[in-house]
């Protein structure tokens, strides 16, 4: 009886012990996460179900949203907001991330998001850089501040920036799209094209496009590119250059119009009498197949031949 | 077949508006049209949304008539306009998110009004000259648009000067007009970029600080192409190619008063 006492004393304590190490060992764990939380309201890392064609929107007010498509039928979230929450709504065919604000104020957030191939994403902030990478899908990104980069998506891009510079490459469908003073760079696009800025240069290479449009204000404009019989190619600045570099073998109906600004062809102009009026010209290079148009009031129109390596025809 | 069975009609009525915009996945799709087949109150109601759409689809497209713009115009701007009023009569009120949904209500209703109008005023600007010689004529220029134009201290979004909503007759001697364009036309264009820019100016201290002085980098640059169109135009009235590159610049001019208009405030 006294030695069954002992060893049931002895197993409480055990017991006790083992219950107070594992409630250190959890403080301490505790203490660890609260450390690495200590600079965050919210934390989230989590996976939801979307469907192949669902709709991702996210709105972040100041921080970076990094996007990134994947094969699976789920969408990952991951994100950190300094001050208020993050909220994530979720159904089925359809998720919707944002921040909501703590005691009226919102801190700077990151999130990481990855969505499966195919996704219709939205993307808006306000001071926010947005990196969209491998979607795949439908993008239509508005920023206000920040930087914006879209790669490879297909169906329709388009965006809207204040201040901050665009880059797009890999686009198979259709991209439009404004910034105020930001840069817009494209590369490797087959699809509709239509771009504008106020000061910041246009820099469009490699366009496979039956309809091409970039204006800017101050801005440069440079588009290297195949032209298509019965395309439109159209190129508008006042104050800054445009320069286009295009393919040797081109058939295009050539428009040229400046103000004040220079002109200057590697193709030959031909003149019909009664063509020329100020710095006005019109000409045909080739079989006339495209119609290219290219104005700027006080900037240089500069016509180059591209390289044939790096513009098959 | 068992999941078919568990989706009830007010299931279906949830997934119903991503059923039309196509956004449900393909077991969700598949349970839906399941759910329908055997339904006839969802049956009833997939056909009457049906019947709708394809009819929406089948009306023309209504181009709205200018002669309409007045009564619209007068109908849309009546909110705006007592607001300002009484914001001038209780300086300091309704500041924070009270004032900010104000702002971009009043901001909507007269982006809508003024888009009618610009585009109106724009589209007649960058007509061709008439092929008929038009004789030497005393008409407004497009100098009576001054208090929304380039050299004016009001190119500046921190500039306090009220706007002149009454445009100044200002006429002078041209040989022609670049576009047949009426005082008429020009006052509202005028006026409507007035309104614009007071949004913008009471928008300035809701927005960010780097964003102001891009937005006043920018119009200054506009405000520039403007003068400078404005000038090679009246040396050179015929050209359509001066015609276009004002109306252009001035076409952004107004697109970017709207995006401030509409910017989400910094807060």
């Amino acid at each position: 009886m006294h030695a069954r006492y002992l060893w049931a004393v002895a197993l409480t304590a055990a017991c006790a012990l083992s219950a107070s190490a594992q409630a250190k060992d959890r403080d301490r764990d505790r203490d660890r996460d609260r450390d690495d939380d200590s600079d965050y309201a919210s934390r989230v890392d989590t996976i939801l179900p979307l469907g192949r064609n669902g709709a991702v929107e996210i709105r972040l007010h100041t921080g970076e949203i990094i996007v990134t498509g994947w094969t699976r039928n789920e969408v990952r979230v991951r994100g950190t907001s300094e001050r208020g929450v993050i909220s994530i709504d979720a159904r089925p065919s359809r998720i919707d991330i944002g921040t909501r604000p703590e005691h009226s104020r919102r801190g700077e957030a990151t999130v990481e998001i990855t969505v499966p191939e195919g996704t219709r994403l939205t993307v808006a902030g306000s001071s926010t850089d947005v990196s969209v990478r491998g979607v795949k899908g439908e993008v239509e990104v508005t920023t206000m501040n920040g930087d914006v980069e879209i790669d490879n998506a297909t169906s329709r891009v388009s965006f809207e920036s204040v201040s901050g510079d665009v880059t797009i490459s890999r686009v198979q469908g259709d991209l439009r799209g404004e910034a105020m003073s930001g840069e817009i760079g494209v590369t490797d696009v087959a699809g509709e094209v239509d771009v504008e800025s106020v000061s910041g240069d246009l820099t469009l290479h490699n366009v496979r496009s039956k309809s091409v449009r970039a204006e800017t204000v101050s801005g440069t404009i440079e588009f290297e590119g195949r032209t298509e019989r019965g395309g439109r190619y159209d190129f508008a600045s006042h104050s800054g250059d445009v320069r286009l570099l295009l393919p040797s073998a081109l058939g295009a109906l050539i428009s040229v119009e400046t103000f004040s600004g220079t002109i200057d062809s590697d193709f030959p102009i031909t003149l019909q009498p009664g063509q020329r009026h100020g710095k006005e010209f019109e000409f045909q290079v080739g079989d006339g197949g495209a119609r290219i148009g290219a104005t700027s009031f006080s900037g240089g129109i500069y016509i180059q031949r591209s390289g044939t390596s790096r513009n098959p025809e | 077949m068992s999941d078919q069975r568990l989706m009830t009609c007010e299931q279906l009525d949830e997934r119903l508006p991503d059923w039309l915009e196509n956004d449900l996945d393909p077991t969700t799709r598949a349970l839906v049209e399941q759910h329908v087949a055997v339904c006839a109150r969802c049956t009833a109601l997939v056909s009457d949304l049906a019947f709708i759409r394809r009819q929406a689809a089948a009306l023309p497209e209504l181009v709205p008539s200018r002669d309409l713009w007045p009564e619209i115009e007068a109908r849309i701007q009546a909110p705006v306009i007592p607001l300002e009023t009484q914001r001038a009569a209780q300086p300091g009120a309704g500041r924070g998110r009270s004032r900010h949904a104000w702002w971009l209500g009043a901001a909507a209703a007269a982006l809508v009004a003024v888009t009618a109008g610009v585009t109106h005023y724009m589209t007649k600007l960058g007509q061709p000259a008439p092929t008929v010689a038009v004789a030497p004529a005393v008409v407004r220029t497009l100098d009576s648009a001054r208090p929304v134009e380039v050299t004016e201290p009001a190119a500046s979004l921190a500039s306090t000067e009220a706007p002149r909503t009454t445009p100044q007759p200002d006429e002078r001697p041209v040989a022609s007009a670049p576009a047949p364009v009426n005082e008429v036309e020009q006052s509202e264009y005028a006026r409507d970029v007035a309104q614009l820019r007071a949004i913008v100016r009471e928008r300035r201290t809701e927005l960010d600080s780097t964003t102001v002085a891009v937005l006043e980098k920018n119009l200054e640059l506009i405000d520039r192409a403007i003068a400078e169109s404005r000038a090679a135009l009246e040396r050179d009235p015929a050209s359509d190619f001066l015609a276009d590159q004002l109306a252009r610049a001035m076409t952004k001019k107004v697109a970017i008063l709207r995006t401030v208009a509409l910017l989400p405030a910094r807060s």
